[in-house]
């Protein structure tokens, strides 16, 4: 009687429109293998120990070698292993800003666009200009100076500095998505607020949410990383990159791999971010079918 | 005579802006029975959009009244109760924006339906209204993108029709479609009038359209009716100006209707600005019947000859013989 | 020799899913100072030809055939400078939407200066940039052009801004003039002026042109012969009057009929069934899935057979071999 659509039928199109991109395909790969290291950290790395409370002093300071593919570091840690481990930090620290953030960000530009010209609106937005205001890295060192040190603490401060750039951009999509005529028919057929909120206008507003949110992942790990780096994240003996950088930078230029692996790691994490977030902008787009 | 299901008395709309008053409409009255097309006429700034969405409750009319089966209108629709939103119901212009891009068929018909209650399942509802438009039921799952244009509007109007409405209003429903898709989806709107008993306010500049289509014309300009009158009388004897202009500037394809057209009143001029609205009949300027009283007095709308209504000074005298009022 | 010569023109778009084989064996002819009118339904290709003689085609298009000669010249080969010398110095293209070709951040006179300047190898000092403008705006009918220069596109009406884009169109078309549905987003007086002005223009100049709409009664009146398209084939072909009154092809027979008239007769019926997918196009004849005519031998690509007065019909109807006792 009625016909459901397939899997691929639904969303071939869309795998279409990303993969016309080869640069789009090397971000999914390289974040695809972040994830996965990330996940399989203790399996994969060659010195797992190395991670956690540990020190050899014997080894340390070790150039890259076969033994240790980036080195050791000034105690005696592999690198490598610990730059597998940094990624589950990271990606946990961008995993929890995000899911903070975004939800409430977006509603209340739903909000904000929907209401567009009445106080309501004119209240969330303002309210948002105040924290952008602020630079975001300023503002998360702030609070998370004030707050005890810790990977928590520095979570919650990059996580208030983030929320209005979603309003921002939902605001944006919403105000016009609303005006567009099957908006007014909900409302004309009597449709709920919710039901216009969050079932009209929210899947028009889903591309540029979903492509600001892979872009922000690049930026939520670089804040989290500065703000390791001035000692405000996670604490040693945690194996965090921006933490791996900072000690190993007092052994510059001479023993370099200490500090240059992670801060590569760093790069490649967010270029693949970028690169992959490239791909999910063409994938929303409308373009050529 | 029973009562018209739609009237409008006094209706004016006029939206303030920081370079003057806009008047989108400005002293509007009409009537339609029930069972009736009524064709509204009129290019950009006459107002007939905004009209159509004063029926709606889009906006509410800065002043006047609207009647519908017998009973005011409230002015906004959410002043309205749910039966009298879900019994006027609008199809609008263009249908790449009609439907959400992002929700299939069955999603767009199922918001309309599940407002009232039905033993029936969704399913078996959603199915249904695709018949009523002559679309196949496998086009349920399918998503605006997939459809063509025509079909974009059969299902706006499936989902017009899904809360059983007496009263739907039209706004250039078939502007953007094909001549061949164009006959198609008329075609089904006039057998939906006969099968369901509804009346139609069809907003439209295309006047061979209307011929064909209406009851009765309506024409607009700048906000105001220029001349109403039944199609057949309408046809037969143009009396505005500015309808004889607009009846010769319609491109046409058959010597029959060349000859048809009033003889040349070749269009001039542009249509003057909302803001910059000439003085007395806003239309003088481009009229070619122009006389001094023209620029000082806005003419009335009268009732020139039995049932049809003109405002213009060339005819000053209201017919006399009116059986009724 | 014609001016312009389309010949056996092939054209394919690359898509999510799979090749759209639009055009399929387009020939068209025009000589110096000749007008035609290509008409047909949206996506049948039209304006997928005059792109291609102008070299305009989108990035996924694919040139699967054929030849366009401008003035026995190779358009397709030629190298980019002679391409540039010839849309700069001797065509130009007029589009349907208005606000489309002008930039809105720029002042007319600030994109029609570049126009000039790049029309002409002659160096040209501002006051001769400035005289020519001005002269091009008043061929347009446009009044008041120097206030027009210092204005910003979004300051005029729909209609001067497509009188705009004519001034713009004929500084470089000195020798043909392709419009594609210029008069289609403008109001019907509006669109009757701009047409009445463009042959006024083209027939002072002696200025060929190619004029595409799906509006029939537009192309009536303007071009001396005319092109009939359907789903990427040309089906008909012959001088507008003919072709108008005595249609010879069963599409343009059902077209023509399917257009509401003036004179009344009531709604017309549509043309039953759809276009066929240019993904999967009929082997033969195009419009055989809708023409109540069809033959086997349809399955065949019908050649353009004579047919009626001075026309040629794309169809096995018109071979004295096949036609029917």
């Amino acid at each position: 009687m009625t016909s459901r659509r397939s899997f691929s039928e639904k969303y071939g199109r869309y795998w279409y429109k990303f993969r016309k991109n080869k640069l789009s395909l090397v971000g999914l790969a390289a974040i695809f293998a972040i994830v996965f290291i990330a996940i399989f950290a203790p399996w994969l790395a060659p010195d797992p120990s190395s991670a956690g409370l540990y020190v050899n002093f014997a080894g340390a300071g070790q150039p890259p070698s076969s033994a240790h593919l980036f080195g050791t570091d000034e105690i005696g840690r592999d690198i490598l292993s610990r730059i597998m481990f940094g990624f589950r930090y990271s990606l946990m620290l961008m995993g929890v800003v995000l899911s903070i953030c975004v939800v409430p960000g977006v509603v209340l530009g739903l909000i904000a666009g929907y209401y567009n010209g009445r106080r309501i609106s004119t209240l969330i937005m303002r309210l948002a200009d105040i924290f952008v205001a602020v630079p975001p890295l300023l503002l998360a060192l702030s609070v998370a100076s004030v707050l005890t040190p810790s990977a928590i603490n520095a979570m919650l401060a990059v996580s208030v500095a983030w929320w209005p750039w979603y309003t921002r951009l939902v605001y944006s999509s919403a105000s016009s998505i609303r005006n567009e005529d099957f908006v007014k028919a909900a409302e004309l057929v009597g449709a709920s607020r919710s039901h216009i909120l969050f079932k009209e206008i929210l899947p028009n507003a889903l591309g540029s949410i979903l492509t600001k949110v892979t872009l922000d992942c690049g930026w939520v790990i670089l804040i989290g990383a500065s703000l390791s780096y001035v000692g405000l994240g996670a604490q040693a003996p945690t194996p965090d990159l921006g933490t791996m950088i900072a000690e190993g930078s007092s052994y510059l230029p001479a023993q370099w791999w200490i500090s240059i692996f992670p801060a590569l790691a760093i790069v490649v994490v967010i270029l693949g971010f970028n690169l992959l977030g490239d791909g999910i902008n063409d994938m929303f787009s409308a373009g050529i079918s | 005579m029973s009562d018209p299901i739609l009237a409008g008395e006094g209706l004016k709309k006029y939206f303030p802006t920081r370079n003057g008053v806009i008047k989108a409409i400005d002293e509007v009255k009409f009537q339609m029975e029930k069972g009736e097309v009524l064709g509204v006429v009129g290019e950009s700034g006459s107002g007939k959009t905004t009209l159509g969405n004063m029926i709606m409750g889009i906006y509410p009319p800065t002043s006047g009244t609207i009647t519908f089966k017998g009973e005011t209108l409230p002015s906004r629709a959410k002043d309205r109760s749910i039966q009298l939103r879900r019994d006027i119901q609008m199809v609008f212009q263009n249908p790449a924006s009609s439907l959400n891009p992002r929700r299939s068929v069955r999603q767009a018909l199922e918001v309309p339906l599940s407002i009232s209650k039905d033993s029936r399942s969704m399913g078996e509802r959603v199915d249904e209204l695709l018949e009523t438009v002559e679309l196949p039921i496998e086009y349920a799952d399918r998503y605006p993108e997939e459809l063509g244009g025509g079909e974009k509007q059969l299902v706006a109007i499936a989902r017009a029709l899904a809360t059983n409405p007496s009263l739907a209003v039209l706004d250039e429903p078939t502007s953007s479609l094909d001549v061949s898709i164009q006959a198609k989806i008329i075609n089904v709107l006039m057998r939906l009038k006969t099968r369901l008993s509804l009346s139609y306010v069809f907003i439209t500049h295309n006047l061979s359209l209307m011929r064909n289509v209406s009851d009765r014309v309506m024409i607009m300009y700048l906000g105001k009716v220029r001349e109403v009158a039944t199609t057949d009388e309408f046809f037969r004897n143009p009396m505005h100006p500015y309808t004889r202009m607009l009846l010769s500037s319609i491109p046409v394809i058959t010597e029959a209707e060349e000859a048809v057209k009033p003889e040349r009143t070749q269009s001039v001029g542009e249509i003057a600005g909302a803001l910059n609205l000439p003085p007395g009949c806003s239309f003088n300027p481009r009229c070619s019947y122009v006389m001094d009283v023209c620029k000082k007095v806005d003419p009335p709308l009268i009732e020139v000859a039995p049932k049809h209504w003109c405002d213009c000074h060339l005819y000053p005298n209201e017919h006399k013989n009116t059986p009724g009022a | 020799m014609p001016l312009l010569e389309v010949k056996d023109l092939r054209v394919h778009y690359r898509v999510y899913e799979g090749v759209l084989k639009v055009l399929n064996g387009v020939n068209i002819s025009l000589d110096k100072g000749e007008k035609v009118g290509i008409i047909g339904e949206s996506a049948c290709g039209k304006t997928t030809t005059v792109k291609s003689v102008m070299r305009l085609l989108a990035s996924n298009s694919i040139m699967a055939g054929g030849e366009v000669r401008y003035a026995g010249e190779d358009v397709l080969k030629m190298s980019k400078k002679r391409l540039s010398d010839l849309r700069r110095k001797r065509m130009s293209m007029v589009f349907q939407d208005p606000s489309a070709a002008l930039n809105p951040v720029f002042t007319i006179k600030q994109q029609l200066y570049d126009i000039i300047k790049f029309s002409t190898d002659e160096h040209l000092s501002r006051e001769q940039t400035h005289e020519r403008a001005i002269t091009y705006l008043k061929r347009a009918a446009l009044p008041e052009p120097d206030r027009i220069l210092e204005s910003y596109p979004f300051q005029l009406s729909g209609g001067m801004k497509q009188r705009v884009n004519i001034a713009m169109a004929l500084v470089s078309a000195n020798e043909l003039l392709i419009a594609d549905e210029p008069g289609t987003s403008l109001d019907v007086t509006i669109e009757d002026q701009i047409m009445r002005l463009l042959k006024k223009i083209v027939d002072e100049k002696g200025i060929s042109v190619i004029l595409i709409t799906h509006a029939l009664g537009t192309v009536k009146n303007f071009v001396d012969r005319i092109y009939v398209m359907y789903a990427g084939t040309i089906v008909e072909e012959g001088p507008t009057k003919e072709v108008f009154n005595n249609p010879q092809h069963p599409y343009t027979q059902m077209l023509i009929r399917a257009v509401p008239k003036l004179t009344g007769g009531g709604v017309p019926e549509g043309i039953l069934g759809q276009v066929p997918s240019y993904l999967t196009p009929p082997p033969g004849c195009r419009f055989i899935t809708r023409c109540p005519y069809r033959m086997d031998v349809c399955d065949n690509i019908p050649s353009m057979y004579p047919a009626g007065t001075g026309q040629r019909a794309a169809c096995f109807l018109f071979d004295e071999r096949h036609r029917p006792k």
